[in-house]
């Protein structure tokens, strides 16, 4: 199984405070994430006293939101508020709008089959929603505790554990799991999907940690390491990669 | 030139790095751990320290200009009453208010002639949540105008926030520098933090406004070393004729 990694690119909406796309592996989904912040609240019935208001729209490729994306609107907002500084900004509000650009069409499969269809899962649109909000959020200059990044991985019915699977993999997997990590290797979110057993999750969450943090035991000095030999490049450090290249412009930058 | 130094939001910031004065500025995106000597980044960024102002920061670039008391910046008039003028800075801040007493050597009868459309280079004195930004064109300690006032002619561009900050500090000189040395007659430049740059060319005239805009803007697209903005810079006087 050859290995790609997700590319990301910062900023590239003009308009909005923080933006970012995301193409993940694989599956070719794309994802473009819009960040304003830090707003005045839109009603006053929402403001927190204390605390950053945050409000996550998605909007899928080909229609309106609906049920499954407002769930995973939820799912996306409780993650990006349990690893912003919200107190810092209190009665203001964090508006992150995520809109899918294109989805994977497979077409060998009877039909040319679509993925993010309303009847399908919905853990492939969180995936990819919550990394391009992660990194909308750190264009846009957001006070975060830590940084994440989310993997989809799929166990499949001769119980092999796929980390990005395609389309056919999503298709024909027993489970489907999302994990997103933070950066000292804590457990962000977790939502499963199918049948499983604890091995088979204990399995698939590991290999997501890999994924995310490149070794196991990537600690806390940031510098994360190569993954092993055919993982291609970790996601925390594609994430670095963005930044730097975003944020060093020219040759000129430092202190004078 | 030192390492510019990125980090992400999590990372620890060495504190042998930042400045070690007791009266040390440590601010936006750098937190000091509780109970301890330990400093973690908030926010991705350039970790910027001042090793004379004893300050250090992480520098984000910012797409969206928020007012802030103390920055200078180039707005419109949109209106006058009785006694202020009513100036527009972007499209997300409050309209600014700036007294028509304001500006240097200005009393009941001699007053600044605006008028709508007019440009103003102004200091913002103060900037309050759900309240008009207030500007001033006056040094309030010297009542001198210290280069604000009323801009005549020349033309007004849209940069990035990050390019106008980067000129402020003066990173982007020796391109200036070489550009004021082949346009004839050099030219003026005036640059509002608020991404807005004026530029004029007294005796090149919108020739010459153009090769600025044309490089201010090049700038600001594409990442260049400074040998490459010099000769960009000589395409751009060659191209103008």
């Amino acid at each position: 199984m050859t290995q790609v990694s997700p590319q990301i690119q910062l900023h590239n909406l003009s308009s909005s405070d923080g933006s970012a796309s995301y193409i993940s592996p694989c599956s070719l989904q794309r994802i473009i994430a819009g960040v304003n912040y830090p707003l005045e609240v839109s009603y006053r019935s929402k403001e927190v006293p204390d605390d950053t208001y945050i409000e996550v729209n998605l909007r899928p490729h080909n229609a309106v939101a609906g049920v499954k994306e407002h769930h995973v609107e939820e799912v996306v907002r409780r993650v990006l508020k349990s690893m912003i500084r919200g107190e810092e900004t209190p009665r203001t509000m964090l508006q992150c709008t995520l809109q899918v650009m294109e989805v994977e069409n497979d077409e060998s499969l009877p039909g040319g089959v679509k993925g993010g269809g309303q009847g399908e899962s919905y853990l492939e649109m969180l995936c990819g929603g919550l990394n391009a909000a992660i990194l909308g959020c750190l264009d846009a200059g957001v006070q975060m505790r830590t940084v994440a990044g989310a993997v989809l991985v799929a166990v499949s019915k001769s119980r092999e554990t796929n980390i990005w699977p395609s389309l056919k993999e999503r298709k024909m997997a027993k489970s489907l799991h999302v994990f997103a990590y933070g950066r000292n290797a804590e457990m962000l979110l977790c939502e499963s999907e199918g049948e499983f057993i604890m091995d088979e999750w204990e399995r698939a969450a590991m290999l997501a940690k890999r994924a995310v943090l490149g070794t196991d035991d990537a600690g806390q000095d940031g510098d994360v390491e190569m993954a092993g030999e055919d993982d291609g490049r970790c996601l925390m450090s594609e994430i670095r990669d963005a930044v730097q290249a975003r944020v060093v412009r020219d040759g000129m930058g430092g202190d004078q | 030139m030192a390492d510019a130094l990125v980090v992400l939001p999590g990372d620890s910031v060495d504190a042998s790095y930042l400045p070690t004065a007791q009266k040390r500025k440590i601010g936006l995106g750098i937190k000091q751990e509780f109970q301890s000597n330990d400093f973690t980044s908030t926010v991705a960024g350039r970790v910027e320290v001042d090793h004379r102002k004893k300050s250090a920061h992480i520098s984000t670039p910012n797409a969206r200009y928020i007012a802030k008391a103390g920055d200078s910046v180039i707005c419109q008039v949109r209106g006058a009453s009785y006694e202020t003028f009513h100036l527009y800075i972007n499209a997300y801040s409050p309209q600014a208010i700036l007294s028509h007493f304001s500006f240097e050597g200005a009393s009941k009868k001699t007053r600044p002639q605006l008028k709508t459309g007019d440009v103003v280079y102004a200091k913002i004195a103060s900037a309050q949540k759900n309240m008009d930004i207030e500007l001033t064109c006056v040094n309030p300690s010297t009542g001198k105008a210290d280069g604000l006032g009323p801009l005549n002619e020349g033309m007004i561009f849209d940069v990035s926030l990050e390019l106008a900050d980067r000129m402020l500090k003066k990173q982007l000189a020796p391109v200036m520098e070489e550009l004021g040395n082949k346009i004839p007659g050099g030219f003026e430049i005036v640059v509002g933090k608020n991404g807005k740059v004026w530029v004029d060319c007294a005796d090149a005239g919108a020739k010459g406004i153009i090769a600025v805009g044309r490089i201010l803007q090049k700038l600001d697209e594409d990442v260049m070393q400074e040998k490459e903005q010099k000769k960009f810079v000589n395409r751009i006087i060659k191209e103008m004729g």
